[in-house]
């Protein structure tokens, strides 16, 4: 019976500050479809990120008429630099096999021979991708011994390295912001609970009701709030998904695969920054509220 | 079983009480007398531990005010019924969820909550009002609600704090024999009054108060 009696009080708040729980459910949800949006975002950006890291390479072309020895000192040589995770010896046969791959054409019939020059195609490990470092290795290398060239693809470490913060930053910061806001929305709803029911409360106190089972109700009003803000901010983002799949798929391809998913995470988290909301609201409106003076 | 030693409240603007001494009797019915403002209230809420002294100390059966933990206050107010000149009802639920209330609140089944207080309507004669919302009573009604709210735990204690204020004299009447028969019962009440002609009739022991302390007559 106690069960029932809490949660009887739980709608009965909720039913009485109809009002302000919509607006605060209404806003819970937006914030929160940004929120969630926010992170799959840059959840999504850090993939790709992850992918360029996999990929990324560096090219060392050699001197075209290096012996077979020299090339397997240069190895050796690469392979004491400790960053490289791989070595990969590209013959000029295999460049040309490349070339024909990539362009259709062969080499050897556009020109009598083939100009390409044997290349070592270098991986570095993930965490030694950021441009201070690949710098420092790329000088080593040119500094090598029949080491003619040394590419890579500089700007987009560089553009990588500086977009990866900025997204932590604001994506950070907006979160951050957004769960302050729903904070106080769930705590403002609360605070009207508490408020139009501190007689209530002070007599609770006076029959020697636990604390526990006074807050009770407004901890759950908190986390239907929380919970429904979640489930509106699900249908949100569901649509907001389907409009970008529809119109630029080929650009985010966040091809649904969360939209089960979402719709928990939002409502899962709704109802945790609900419980936790209310019932630290409860605690310190209570004590504003229903002192002794009733 | 109460035992008040030098019990004093300064709620820090010369007023409350002041070193009051003395002691209530287990079983006893106690009239606490005095004129508005002479501290009764006051007493009373150091009873169920709504203040604590500033000074001096109250024991109640195991309970100590220098000693008692908040846990313990709620277990030392679950064994008391309070009753208030302004019934203090939560009016929008239902008579019979307000004479629960204090079962509800400690987990008792269903079943007994029930039994208990249909018992407890049926004797006050207010059974009919079971499904009315507690604001739409008489405040003769609304009083003996609360009488039942205070006794449904089966306490060891009533404190009654001017519970016929509000009321006209044979509702007054009605609550004052309800009080009486509850004592002779076996539970001790205290009930502080300034209604002297609802007592003039009865022996029981009187307590005078008057600017925060004791005094004998
Ligand atoms: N919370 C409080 N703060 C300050 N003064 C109080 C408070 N409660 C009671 N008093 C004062 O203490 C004195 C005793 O009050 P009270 O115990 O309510 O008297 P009674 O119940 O006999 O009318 C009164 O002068 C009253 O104004
Ligand atoms: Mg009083």
């Amino acid at each position: 019976m106690r069960f029932t009696f809490i949660i009887k009080q739980t709608f009965i708040n909720l039913w009485t500050a109809r009002l302000p729980v919509l607006i605060a459910i209404f806003t819970i949800g937006i914030s929160l479809s940004i929120v969630i949006g926010m992170g799959l975002l840059s959840y999504k950006a850090f993939t790709s990120f992850d992918m360029f890291q996999d990929k990324f390479e560096i090219e060392v072309f050699l001197h075209p008429n290096l012996t077979q020895e020299e090339i397997h000192r240069l190895q050796n040589e690469l392979s004491d630099i400790h960053q490289i995770k791989m070595i990969n010896f590209i013959s000029k046969d295999e460049a040309a096999r490349i070339f024909k791959e990539e362009f259709g054409e062969d080499i050897y019939e556009i020109l009598d021979e083939n100009p390409l020059p044997p290349s070592y195609h270098i991986k570095l490990y993930r965490q030694m991708t950021h441009p201070d470092i690949v710098d420092n290795v790329v000088k080593r290398i040119s500094e090598l011994q029949g080491v003619e060239d040394v590419k890579y693809h500089k700007e987009i470490l560089i553009l990588m390295e500086k977009y990866s913060r900025l997204i932590i930053l604001v994506g950070t910061g907006i979160i951050l912001a957004l769960i302050i806001a729903m904070n106080v929305l769930i705590k403002n709803t609360i605070k009207l609970s508490v408020y139009a029911r501190r007689k209530q409360i002070a007599i609770l106190q006076q029959l020697g009701a636990g604390g526990f089972f006074i807050r009770l109700p407004y901890i759950f009003e908190g986390m239907i709030e929380g919970a429904l803000g979640g489930a509106f901010a699900g249908f949100l983002l569901n649509l907001f998904f389907q409009l970008i799949n529809l119109s630029v798929q080929y650009i985010f391809d966040i091809s649904l695969v969360f939209s089960s998913s979402i719709w928990t995470v939002a409502i899962v988290a709704g109802a945790i920054i609900g419980i936790f909301s209310s019932s630290r609201a409860a605690k310190s409106f209570m004590y504003l509220f229903a002192k002794e003076d009733y | 079983m109460i035992e008040c030693i030098q019990l004093t409240v300064d709620f820090g603007n010369g007023e409350g009480i002041r070193n009051i001494t003395t002691h209530f009797y287990e079983g006893d019915f106690t009239l606490l007398l005095g004129p508005t403002g002479c501290g009764k209230s006051t007493l009373m809420r150091i009873m169920y531990m709504d203040i604590l002294p500033t000074r001096g100390y109250i024991t109640i059966r195991h309970w100590d005010s220098r000693k008692i933990s908040k846990r313990q206050i709620l277990k030392l107010r679950q064994g008391i019924g309070i009753i208030f000149q302004d019934f203090r009802l939560i009016e929008n639920l239902s008579v019979f969820e307000n004479v629960a209330l204090p079962l509800i609140m400690t987990g008792q089944p269903r079943k007994n909550i029930f039994e208990r207080v249909q018992a407890i309507l049926d004797e006050i004669g207010l059974l009919n009002t079971w499904h009315q919302k507690a604001g739409s009573l008489s405040g003769g009604e609304k009083q003996r609600v609360a009488i039942a709210r205070a006794i449904v735990k089966k306490p060891f204690l009533v404190l009654a704090d001017e519970p016929t204020g509000n009321l006209d004299p044979e509702a007054a009447n009605t609550v004052f024999e309800l009080l009486k028969k509850i004592n002779a019962l076996g539970t001790t009440v205290i009930m502080a009054t300034h209604n002297y002609t609802l007592i003039e009739d009865c022996d029981y022991r009187r307590i005078y108060m008057e600017n925060g302390s004791l005094v004998d007559l």
